[in-house]
């Protein structure tokens, strides 16, 4: 496409000498060609993959898709312009709009991202179990889809099905070696489940793969919280300088520096002045049922049986389905002699223990007969008498729809 | 195991969830974001950092000069049932059987099975070592006669030995268990006419009446718990298993292995009370004792031992994923009653309100209150756990320490089993030992093996244990499948020596090497009519200095060590000692001889042991 310039040598031939005239033929044609270029660049209509490239940029840009949506319309992409709004919707925040647009998505012509969509916007409105169905139905059309994986496994996640979760979010660990998230989520199911070892381990390996920088924030504060519940300082310490590079620290991550703090103190005074501080976050975000265990804790470790009631009945109430705190509760309440309400918190740690256990079975049920409404509706009975109203209402809703089905 | 769903907000994911779709399918958009540097990288100047030494081991493998060569075979090549009595291993006990002054070795051997369908339990031969010192030993079973049992009978298939001198004749006896029975080995001489003969051991079951009702005895311990000077018995029975109730398990969902304690119900232990009269009286079923079942009494280790400084011993019970036992003692002479108080207490959980599966056990006072902590091995996935004793006043009460003692950061990959404090260092604070090993043929998870290193935790100044297993020399840079260990110095040199003995692989002997230059002082705690001396408490104190050691029984799993009392000195010597014995007497020795044992008897001035340790 066109001659190369005229050399010096070859500028220096007359304009009428053979070799000009090869010369201004050779320019003309060069003009001829890059004119031809930028009509097709103009004229000829965008291939539907650079639109889809484009919207994808816009979106993690944070730009405007509605033009690329309206292309792709253009181009009889109605399906991907549906699914590009409902993605943006949910961007914004707006996850009734992103729900409504990727449902309205044809059945026939609906596809795993559409089904993802949904599927998010669902687990963002807490219906876990309606979820877990449209990442189902992504699966089947494709079982390496690593988002539907992902969602798959926050929906047995949210659900309370830890063990069920871990094999969906491995598949996508596998999947992608790059990306972190999946890790991310294992090592959180597996802290879940008290495997602490492992837990460690999967956070770890997020952290060496690529994470959004707040997941990456998280990651370091859970790491950093592990390390405390295990007594490695050294650890801690490191982990608590690596969240000093985020802004603005949470709460959350100042009580945990307060704990570190404890943990290191040489005498009394140090140890007062991190459960002042650790008081203090207490009091900037009252709701956070961690924040609250762990005041409650600091107490029991500094004597103050008494002070640590109060946080530790706090626990309870914002965690009603977590052992721990019932346990520290009942000790705390031991401690500072009231003994008929200690005997009442640990018949209510039974209580819940017996439950949990009951939930444990049942999740095999379900696992063994997917399609048996009884076990989701016993769980959601124990649920609901564990103080989880929305679960109880997830696995209801699920057992109805299998009830349905069934009809 | 499979554990216990528990449920939390999972507010975190929503937000990942979120994050995700920003991003898009293609995983294409804003480069994430990697976090800086390693988070496994540790801090270089860090407080443990500060406190680290020079690298000397603490210890010595003498096991192939030792001249001890046994093997505790669990008969899992036999057969290939993979029946969880096959998971819980031996125990050693050290004592002085024929009162020489050396501490004897004495190893479970374990058992196989036999018949056409290799289902007939039976057990193996259990091995006597007598010390002839500098740690060389001879295998005396055959004249010791506890090559078998009563009647040349074969043994039953064994697991823990308990050592202690229930007729109060000034020698050492034992009480050995294991599935189906257990048997009571008295001491006896040779030829009565001829004391130079030696010692051997009478097989007395049936005779002291402990032959019936056993199950499946694991550890046990002797104790005086109803205050008339005989040792009476605990002993701790693990889960009703037998060929009819033998599941066949997997962890990976194809490959058969162990099945978990949580598949069978917890059988009640049992509690003899000795009638002075060479025998026992079963009191199980009146002294308070809690019952078996689904989530009850999975006995695994035992230690007797004053909790709460009423001068009568208590009982702490390790039991294997249930709540463990704490029971406190309000007998009287002649009838025994227990409490158990663990929950209240806050020792039958971990931090987080779980049981754990317990396996060994022993009490001492890491940070020098004066005061017995509880401490517990544990399985995978949890915490060996230390519990302060934070009691004031008349309540009972004990937090968990494991985290802030910086335990923790041994991680949560190893099953212990045997274990003890011990002052490796003679630094005058109590370090905890852990040998550890799995319980299942095959570990599915990551980090599980099923050999594994021991765990060698020093004591910071009662503040924080700090991981020291590069100082176990050889023995502790490999893995090995570890079940009991006992305590005990064999060559009387202060430093605690370590048996284990392990599951299929030769028994180890360590000596302990450490406190170069460090001081000590030895007791030989002896009762009035050699009454038995568990609960006794024994403190040494200088120039503000306190340290407090424990008359004890059980202890460690499955095992029984040494019952002398050793207190590191480091660099002081002299002191005071204070005794205060079962039931309140005290007596108190001043300047006691450094670097050497001294006998206490109960009532008489203290009489130092010939340094060359040959009475």
């Amino acid at each position: 496409m066109g001659a190369p310039p005229p050399s010096p040598s070859a500028t220096s031939h007359s304009p009428d000498s053979p070799a000009g005239v090869w010369a201004r033929l050779a320019v003309l044609a060069g003009v001829a060609g890059i004119a031809a270029l930028a009509g097709w660049y103009f004229l000829i209509p965008e291939p539907v993959e650079n639109l889809r490239k484009a919207g994808e940029k816009a979106l993690s840009d944070g730009g405007d898709v509605s033009s690329i949506a309206l292309a792709l319309e253009q181009r009889g992409r109605k399906t991907d312009a549906l699914v590009l709004r409902a993605e943006s919707a949910l961007k914004r925040g707006d996850v009734r709009q992103a729900l409504a647009l990727a449902e309205s998505v044809p059945t026939a012509e609906s596809d795993g991202r559409a089904a993802c969509v949904v599927g998010e916007a669902l687990l963002l409105l807490g219906q876990a179990s309606p979820a877990g169905e449209r990442f189902q139905f992504a699966l089947k059309n494709d079982p390496d889809n690593i988002r539907a994986l992902l969602g798959m496994a926050a929906a047995w996640y949210d659900l309370g099905a830890l063990v069920r979760a871990l094999e969906p979010a491995e598949r996508a660990a596998e999947l992608d070696t790059r990306d972190g998230r999946a890790l991310h989520l294992l090592g959180s199911i597996h802290l879940q489940l008290g495997e602490r070892a492992l837990g460690r381990e999967k956070l770890e390996l997020a952290a060496e793969r690529a994470l959004s920088p707040r997941q990456a924030r998280e990651v370091v504060r859970q790491l950093m919280e592990l390390e405390l519940a295990e007594g490695r300082l050294d650890q801690a310490e490191g982990l608590a300088r690596r969240l000093e590079g985020f802004p603005n620290p949470t709460p959350q991550e100042k009580a945990l520096v307060a704990w570190l703090g404890e943990l290191k103190a040489d005498g009394e005074p140090e140890k007062e002045n991190a459960y002042s501080a650790l008081r203090a976050q207490a009091g900037q975000d009252p709701e956070n049922p961690r924040i609250a265990r762990w005041q409650g804790e600091m107490a029991m470790r500094q004597g103050k049986a008494s002070e640590a009631v109060d946080p530790l009945e706090k626990a309870v109430r914002l965690e009603p389905q977590a052992m721990e705190p019932r346990h520290q509760l009942a000790q705390a309440l031991e401690r500072a002699g009231l003994r008929e309400r200690a005997a009442r918190a640990r018949a209510d740690l039974a209580v819940l223990e017996g439950r949990l256990k009951r939930l444990t079975e049942l999740n095999s049920q379900v696992d063994a007969n997917p399609l048996d409404p009884k076990p989701r509706l016993e769980m959601s009975e124990i649920c609901g008498q564990m103080g989880r109203a929305d679960w109880a209402r997830q696995w209801a809703e699920s057992a109805q729809r299998l009830g349905a089905r069934a009809q | 195991m499979g554990g216990t769903m528990r449920f939390r907000l999972p507010d975190w994911i929503l937000l990942a969830l979120a994050t995700w779709a920003l991003t898009g399918c293609s995983g294409s958009g804003s480069p994430p974001a990697k976090i800086a540097g390693n988070p496994k990288q540790t801090s270089a100047t860090g407080p443990m950092e500060a406190a680290r030494e020079p690298e000397t081991p603490l210890f010595e493998d003498v096991t192939a000069r030792s001249g001890i060569a046994f093997t505790y075979q669990n008969g899992e090549d036999v057969g290939k049932h993979h029946s969880i009595l096959e998971s819980l291993g031996g125990g050693a006990a050290l004592l002085d059987f024929d009162n020489d002054g050396l501490l004897d070795v004495f190893l479970t051997g374990g058992g196989t099975y036999e018949g056409p369908d290799l289902k007939t339990i039976t057990g193996l031969p259990c091995a006597l070592y007598r010390n002839r010192g500098g740690l060389r030993f001879d295998n005396v079973s055959v004249q010791a006669g506890v090559e078998s049992l009563a009647g040349k009978k074969k043994w039953f298939y064994s697991h823990g030995v308990s050592a202690g001198d229930y007729d109060r004749d000034g020698w050492t006896d034992l009480l050995v268990t294991g599935w189906g029975a257990v048997a009571l080995l008295r001491n006896v001489p040779v030829d009565p006419a001829r004391t130079e003969t030696g010692r051997r051991f009478e097989d007395v079951t049936d005779k002291a009446r402990l032959g019936q009702g056993i199950n499946w005895a694991t550890s046990a311990a002797f104790g005086d718990l109803d205050g008339d000077g005989y040792p009476d018995l605990y002993i701790c029975q693990y889960v009703d298993w037998s060929w009819r109730k033998n599941p066949l398990c997997h962890y990976d969902s194809k490959t058969p292995d162990v099945c978990p304690p949580r598949n069978f119900d917890g059988l009640p232990h049992r509690v003899f009370r000795n009638n002075a009269r060479g025998g026992f009286d079963d009191v199980s079923t009146t002294c308070g004792l809690r019952e078996g079942g689904a989530a009850s009494s999975k006995g695994l280790g035992v230690v007797v031992v004053d909790v709460d400084g009423d001068t009568k011993p208590d009982i702490y019970v390790a039991n294997d994923t249930v709540d463990n036992f704490l029971y406190l003692n309000q007998s009287k002479p002649g009838q025994i009653r227990l409490v158990e108080q663990g929950l209240v207490a806050g020792v039958a959980r971990d931090d987080r309100g779980n049981a754990n599966g317990s396996m060994g056990t022993d009490a001492g006072d890491p940070q020098r209150t004066g005061k017995v902590a509880l401490w517990v091995t544990n399985y995978e996935n949890e915490l060996p756990m230390l519990y302060r004793n934070d009691s004031v006043s008349n309540r009972l009460a004990f937090s968990p320490f494991s985290t802030a003692a910086g335990i923790g950061a041994i991680g949560q990959k190893y099953v212990g089993w045997g274990t003890g404090f011990l002052d490796a260092d003679l630094d005058g604070w109590e370090d905890l030992f852990i040998s550890n090993g799995h319980a299942i043929r095959y570990p599915t998870g990551k980090t599980a093996r099923r050999l594994q290193e021991p765990v060698l935790l020093l004591n910071r100044k009662g503040q924080r244990f700090q991981e020291a297993n590069s100082r176990l020399g050889a023995y502790g840079a490999v893995p090995h499948l570890g079940r009991g260990v006992a305590f005990g110095d064999l060559d009387n040199d202060g430093r605690v020596d370590l048996v284990m003995n392990h599951m299929n692989e030769p028994a180890a002997v360590l000596r302990g090497i450490g406190g170069t230059g460090n001081h000590w002082v030895g007791l030989s705690l002896v009762g009035k009519g050699n009454a038995c001396v568990t609960g006794a408490r024994v403190t040494w104190e200088k120039n503000g200095q306190k340290q407090t050691r424990f008359a004890k029984g059980g202890g460690s799993y499955a095992s029984s060590n040494d019952r002398r009392v050793q207190f590191g000195l480091g660099e002081e010597q002299g002191g005071v000692v204070t005794v205060v014995w079962p039931g309140g007497a005290i007596q108190r020795f001043e300047n006691l001889k450094a670097d050497q044992y001294h006998r206490i008897e109960q009532g008489a001035p203290a009489t130092s042991v010939d340094p060359n340790q040959r009475p």
